[in-house]
């Protein structure tokens, strides 16, 4: 009986013992996470003590002694690294520390989608808990400035951001950069997008258009002549009726694909668009009567079997698949979609796809939507040791990446591995994508590769291989070749025909409030009318549903603020 | 005898038919998963791949073994098995146990059952769950995993209402043998619960390594996720829609993004050892174990 008494006290013992471990277990962290802390604060003592040398303070001043600045990493997928090198050590750390004293810590990084970094990024807004600076969306962007959570960054712009950074964020005329402005203050560097890349193209395969004897889809009429064919002639060849029309996804509008660049056609501007009215005053794209007669022709067209009779069903992927497959001839989508579906040529390589500009419908010219480009904002948090070290950070990023001393094998990508990601600030100059497609085409005529930066040599390299027979090259021909999609956009660009949304700020409160509902309401109309479930009239009262479910509120509130621009 | 009639026979045959198509519908997913793992990239992107593999090859799973962040997040998910397993039976066990008994000799039993049953039906809601555990310090280690649910409420009940149809007459018998409650709950108690035990690892087990919402938000670096929560990150669709221009870099992580192949390997992965532990619980899944101990 002893015995087993003292087996027992063994055991629960060893469970007490368990208990204390994980306890103890909690105190290290806490403690470590205490000496974090003590850490971070540290850095502030020194400047004030360096405050004296503050006077010759500039963009590229160093930090002496070396200050710890913490920061997030997001992005879609992880990241690749060389041998021995991590977030925490790369070529980036490296040079930001050496040229600039600033130690970058991760506070945390994810990869992932974007509404789980949305997530993950409310959770610690809401909790306080927020590194130095960050990326945060648009709506955050607004909901942090009104908590108060900004740094205002105003007076730092002027004085440390480069010269380089300035033009950078001032090339598409400082529409976006005067955007993010709040009440007046800068509390976040927008990262700043191509309102070029996003426009909508036609792309048709052309293989099938030479088969079939098909006009190039110069107007709307030609467009459904090529539908009708695709469907009925049997353009693949295997006798049986599995080809479509016009790709449409469930999801209406989209890079890939959406129906924008139909609505475009008619002048018609869905999709959250802002647009001017003849009065003058900023109207909702999507509730204009020319969307109506734009409906009209897509109705036409299901009725007759040009579009997918099962498209409410399908989304994008599914169109990928059909695209993949081979089923697919002809959908509106941006210049890197061919990227997308690349497979499709290996698994029949006669598959081509060619870019063609909108068709008309009456010969006047046809103006290419393109949403408010900024997707994301680089804020400061309030109270951050060192503000205008973002700026310094962007300064010498921008400056390796796309300055003079850029050096694109070094800081951008080599052999496949995309060092840029490391970069946690870095803005692309918006005609980038543009100037390769143009560079690369001269230097494919003249065979001088010397103009070229690596980035550009290496789709040179890619698109020489594809016209020697390699058909993994074929996406970035599509895109970036001589007849590429940039070919069709450098000639929107010349001929001036990039609409850009009208509205230009973070959504305003009653968009918050109704958006969701009216954007469900007019995709559940759309598709309705489209599929003939409803009647074109169906049209006007959604109009006029929308504009009692919040849209006038919002039209106010828009008009509002284009007064006060 | 009753079971030859034909109406029997007519819902026999009805039932087993019904009972094939369900368990079929619940297989053929899988199935297909398995086939698209070892189908060619090409092929199932295009939507060629049914039930059988099509181009077969071993590429996704030679992808999966290259790919750091999958063994990562492997191991990270088996050591919160581990310690979550080992924290949450103990717990389970030493709640259940004082709870099971009677109020006259455990006064304040009903209270503290009540105080249990509250955390199942009222919960904080997302931030002061997440401010608490970070005011705890645990943020990014594992323990952020395993300590706020190291207590799972529904599992004691379970165990609890087991305890208490054990024949009383055990316990008092150990009594009488000279046992305190120590030795009645290890040695009494805990034996005869195999069966409940089995059925509550097996919650717990399949509880842990599903679980991704907690990781997602408390885990600071990608490589502390657990498996549940990298395969999220991966397998969600991509929204084209919200995309408003990509960059050709973007456009091609789109097309691996949608590489079903690699995805379907990794989910056949994780499965895996969920799958393993079952034949090795199922022999305790045998009732009547107390059956015939006492003669009343």
């Amino acid at each position: 009986m002893a015995k087993r008494n003292w087996r027992l006290a063994a055991l629960s013992g060893a469970i007490v013992l368990m208990l204390a471990a994980t306890a103890c277990g909690k105190g290290d962290t806490q403690g470590s996470s205490a000496s974090k802390e003590s850490a971070s604060a540290a850095p502030s003592a020194t400047a004030t003590s360096s405050q004296e040398t503050k006077q010759e303070d500039g963009p590229l001043t160093k930090y002496d002694p070396p200050i710890e600045v913490s920061t997030i990493y997001w992005d879609s997928a992880p990241f690749k690294f060389k041998d021995g090198e991590s977030l925490d050590n790369n070529v980036w750390t490296q040079e930001y520390e050496n040229t600039l004293g600033i130690k970058l810590k991760t506070a945390w990084s994810f990869f992932g989608s974007l509404d789980q970094y949305i997530q993950k990024m409310n959770v610690a807004i809401g909790g306080g808990d927020l590194p130095d600076f960050m990326q945060v969306l648009p709506a955050q962007y607004k909901q942090m400035a009104a908590a108060g959570q900004l740094e205002d960054l105003t007076p730092y712009y002027e004085k440390y951001a480069s010269d380089l950074t300035k033009d950078i964020l001032n090339q598409d005329g400082g529409v976006q950069l005067k955007a993010s402005y709040v009440g007046g203050k800068l509390l976040g560097i927008p990262h700043i997008g191509s309102t070029i890349d996003g426009t909508p193209l036609l792309w048709v395969r052309s293989d099938w258009l030479k088969k079939l004897n098909l006009p190039e889809p110069k107007t709307i009429d030609d467009l459904i002549t090529i539908a009708d064919a695709f469907v009925n002639k049997d353009p693949d060849g295997n006798s049986k009726a599995d080809t479509y029309g016009l790709g449409v996804s469930n999801e209406l509008y989209g890079g890939g694909p959406g129906l924008e660049g139909f609505f475009n056609a008619f002048h018609a501007y869905p999709g959250g668009m802002w647009i001017k009215d003849s009065s003058g005053k900023l109207a909702y794209g999507a509730v204009q009567p020319e969307m109506k007669t734009a409906l009209g022709k897509l109705q036409e067209m299901y009725k007759k079997g040009l579009i997918d009779q099962e498209f409410g069903t399908k989304d994008s992927g599914k169109i990928q698949e059909q695209l993949v497959s081979g089923k697919l001839g002809m959908f509106f989508g941006q210049m890197w979609t061919p990227l997308w579906f690349g497979d499709g040529k290996k698994n029949d390589p006669k598959m081509d796809f060619q870019a063609y500009a909108l068709p008309t419908t009456d010969g006047q010219p046809v103006f290419k939507q393109s949403g408010f480009p900024t997707g994301m904002y680089w804020v400061v948090k309030k109270g951050a040791a060192h503000p205008e070290a973002v700026f310094k950070l962007m300064n010498v990023s921008e400056e390796k990446g796309y300055g003079k001393t850029a050096d694109a094998t070094k800081y951008m990508t080599d052999n496949g591995i995309e060092f840029f990601k490391y970069a946690p600030i870095l803005v692309e100059p918006p005609r980038k994508n543009l100037n390769n497609h143009l560079l690369v085409t001269e230097a494919l005529n003249s065979k001088d590769t010397s103009k070229l930066n690596s980035e550009q040599k290496s789709i040179y390299d890619t698109i020489v291989k594809y016209q020697g027979g390699d058909s993994s090259g074929w996406g970035y021909d599509r895109v970036f070749g001589p007849t590429g999609a940039f070919s069709v956009i450098d000639q929107y660009v010349k001929n001036n025909e990039v609409l850009v949304t009208e509205y230009t700020a973070a959504p305003t409160e009653s968009m918050g409030k109704y958006q969701s509902t009216l954007d469900k309401m007019e995709k559940e109309t759309v598709t309705k009318i489209i599929m003939g479930a409803a009647s074109l009239d169906a049209f006007d009262q959604f109009v006029a549903n929308w504009k009692k479910a919040g849209g006038d509120t919002i039209t106010k509130e828009v008009d509002d603020w284009a007064a006060t621009k | 005898m009753h079971y030859r009639t034909r109406s029997h026979t007519v819902f026999q045959t009805l039932n087993y038919a019904f009972l094939a198509l369900l368990s079929l519908s619940c297989i053929f997913p899988f199935i297909h998963i398995l086939a698209v793992s070892f189908s060619s990239k090409e092929a199932s992107t295009a939507g060629l791949v049914g039930l059988l593999p099509v181009h077969f090859t071993l590429k996704s799973y030679q992808f999966i073994l290259d790919k750091p962040e999958f063994g990562h997040a492997f191991v990270v998910s088996l050591k919160r098995v581990a310690i979550g397993l080992s924290l949450n039976m103990l717990l389970t066990l030493l709640t259940a146990y004082p709870l099971s008994k009677e109020v006259k000799s455990f006064r304040f039993r009903t209270g503290y059952a009540w105080f249990c049953v509250f955390t199942i039906l009222f919960s904080g809601g997302l931030m002061p769950w997440y401010v608490t555990i970070r005011n705890y310090g645990i943020m990014d280690t594992i323990w952020a995993l395993v300590l706020p649910g190291a207590v799972p409420v529904f599992n004691v009940i379970l165990l609890l209402n087991f305890f208490r149809g054990l024949p009383k007459e055990l316990e008092e018998s150990s009594f009488i043998d000279g046992a305190g409650h120590w030795t009645t709950l290890w040695k009494i108690y805990t034996p005869l619960s195999l069966p409940a035990l089995a059925t509550i690892t097996l919650f717990t087990v399949v509880d842990h390594w599903n679980s991704w919402f907690d990781g997602l938000i408390l885990m600071r670096h990608a490589e502390h996720f657990p498996l549940s929560t990298y395969l999220q990150t991966i397998i969600v669709n991509v929204d084209l829609t919200k995309l408003n221009s990509v960059s050709p870099s973007t456009a091609e992580m789109l097309a691996n993004v949608s590489d079903r192949t690699a995805k379907a390997a990794q989910i056949c992965v994780a499965i895996l050892p969920v799958l393993l532990v079952y034949p090795f619980l199922q022999k305790y899944f045998v009732t009547g174990i107390v059956l015939g101990s006492v003669k009343e």
